[in-house]
């Protein structure tokens, strides 16, 4: 990786879920499976087994009737920058079938390199990666939908959310042959973002002060992309996991509920190793 | 353009060339008014009455079903957003969405408030039997502190029995358990819940 080409300026591509707005409809979980090829089986209630990339969790304040709250936290795979590209899953992966790009923060899964030993599920600390303990299996008829831009998996390999990667590929080829530089904006949307009906999610790039989810989120770049904005925070934060999705409520106990605070922690406080 | 290359009666009906044109023969002067002023506001309402009142709005609210000593909860179905709630079979992703408590295996879920449930002695996925008037289901417990105390709810849109493996035979089909009681004043139906006992299974 000495010799990288840095002929444009690296993208960050990453997502700001607004979970004030998010209603927990699962609209975002069936777009996902259905553009990329997730296998379903007649059992799903399993939910260590059951594949989704995409994965609506419903917490709870935990308060008594009538004081309980709930709020919905749609859940892909959060993306990883850690320190220089040490995602949790990267760094234990043997086979190098999953990997940081600079180019454009995506953490990817080469399925055809993956050798099954599961070191990546272990070490992620979002649950965001699936193993294919079967080979999927389409009832007739419904092979016809599988969408051509996205290999199925094979029994024995990870799989987890690769923010439509296929998306930017064949957006990254268009904007080629129209003699364009960058990919725009709205050129490549992951099916998630686009099939959301109340628009909570929002996904572009991150050091891109023109893209929405910049604005939204500021990430601070002296500050461990550590967002400006008082309403976000991210999934386990203070593990240093530099995640790319960002998280937004108005709600104190949500923001609380994305890490683990000492009674005595402020929301949003920075744990002590991060402080020295 | 559909209407005119039916021909006949239909083409006849629509002789506008385009919805613009029928806007503007139909509204007559409001759309005079509407172009210039972009709002047309109709003031010349005169009201039917000052106040309206449903007949029978003063009677009492119509009771559940089931007799409470015999039946001390009270179920009640809930709409999930993560389910058709009709007579409209679910495709496998829609239910793959569908969390593991409400749905475990081909066990249907209750949701419980943690209080109700720790008063009978049923844990978190317990499995229990549900007996309303109607009839008896096995089910699994959840708890839930949303719901209210002595309330039971259920969600609506499970139990097929037709079709494949990917819908039929998960969950309890709550409609099974629950009769209906007419509204006097509307003749509608109008409680949509049930007295209902659970017990360890």
């Amino acid at each position: 990786m000495k010799h990288e080409q840095k002929q444009n300026p690296p993208l960050k591509y990453g997502m700001a879920i607004d979970l004030d707005i998010c209603t927990g409809c699962g609209t975002c979980m069936v777009a996902c499976m259905a553009e990329n090829n997730v296998p379903f089986r007649e059992d799903e209630s399993n939910k260590l087994v059951s594949i989704t990339w995409m994965r609506v969790y419903k917490l709870s304040n935990d308060k008594s009737f009538p004081d309980t709250e709930i709020c919905y936290l749609p859940r892909p795979c959060q993306h990883c920058e850690g320190h220089g590209g040490h995602s949790p899953c990267v760094s234990v992966c043997p086979a190098t079938a999953t990997d940081y790009s600079s180019e454009t923060g995506v953490v990817s899964q080469i399925y055809t390199r993956c050798f099954g030993c599961r070191y990546c599920l272990a070490a992620c600390p979002y649950h965001a990666r699936y193993f294919n303990w079967w080979d999927p299996v389409w009832p007739e008829g419904t092979e016809k939908y599988l969408s051509p831009n996205v290999s199925p998996r094979m029994r024995g390999v990870v799989e987890k959310c690769s923010f439509c990667y296929h998306r930017y590929q064949l957006a990254r080829n268009k904007a080629y042959l129209n003699g364009e530089r960058t990919v725009a904006e709205a050129a490549y949307q992951t099916a998630c973002t686009q099939a959301c009906p109340a628009g909570a999610i929002v996904f572009g790039d991150l050091n891109n002060p023109r893209h929405r989810v910049h604005r939204i989120v500021q990430p601070d770049s002296n500050n461990g992309n550590k967002s400006k904005n008082p309403r976000a925070f991210r999934l386990l934060e203070r593990l240093g996991t530099n995640t790319k999705i960002y998280y937004l409520s108005s709600r104190e106990w949500v923001r609380r509920a994305g890490d683990n605070y000492l009674a005595h922690e402020k929301t949003g406080q920075l744990s002590i190793t991060q402080q020295h | 353009m559909t209407a005119k290359s039916m021909g006949g009666a239909v083409a006849a009906a629509f002789p506008w060339t385009n919805y613009e044109t029928c806007l503007e023969n139909t509204l007559g002067e409001k759309w005079d008014t509407l172009m210039q002023e972009g709002v047309w506001v109709e003031d010349a309402i005169a009201p039917v009455a000052q106040t309206a009142q449903a007949v029978e709005m003063d009677t009492a609210a119509v009771p559940a079903e089931g007799d409470e000593s015999a039946f001390p909860l009270l179920l009640i179905p809930y709409d999930s957003i993560l389910l058709a709630s009709g007579t409209i079979g679910k495709p496998p992703f829609m239910i793959k969405t569908v969390a593991d408590t409400v749905i475990k295996g081909d066990d249907g879920f209750v949701e419980v408030n943690p209080q109700t449930a720790q008063a009978i002695g049923l844990r978190e996925g317990a499995l229990a039997t549900l007996t309303t008037p109607r009839g008896q289901a096995r089910v699994r417990v959840h708890h839930f502190e949303g719901i209210k105390p002595g309330v039971i709810a259920m969600a609506r849109g499970l139990g097929h029995t037709a079709f494949d493996g990917y819908l039929a035979g998960k969950g309890v089909n709550i409609n099974e358990l629950i009769g209906p009681v007419e509204d006097p004043s509307s003749g509608h139906d109008a409680a949509w819940g049930i007295r209902a006992k659970l017990a360890k299974a």
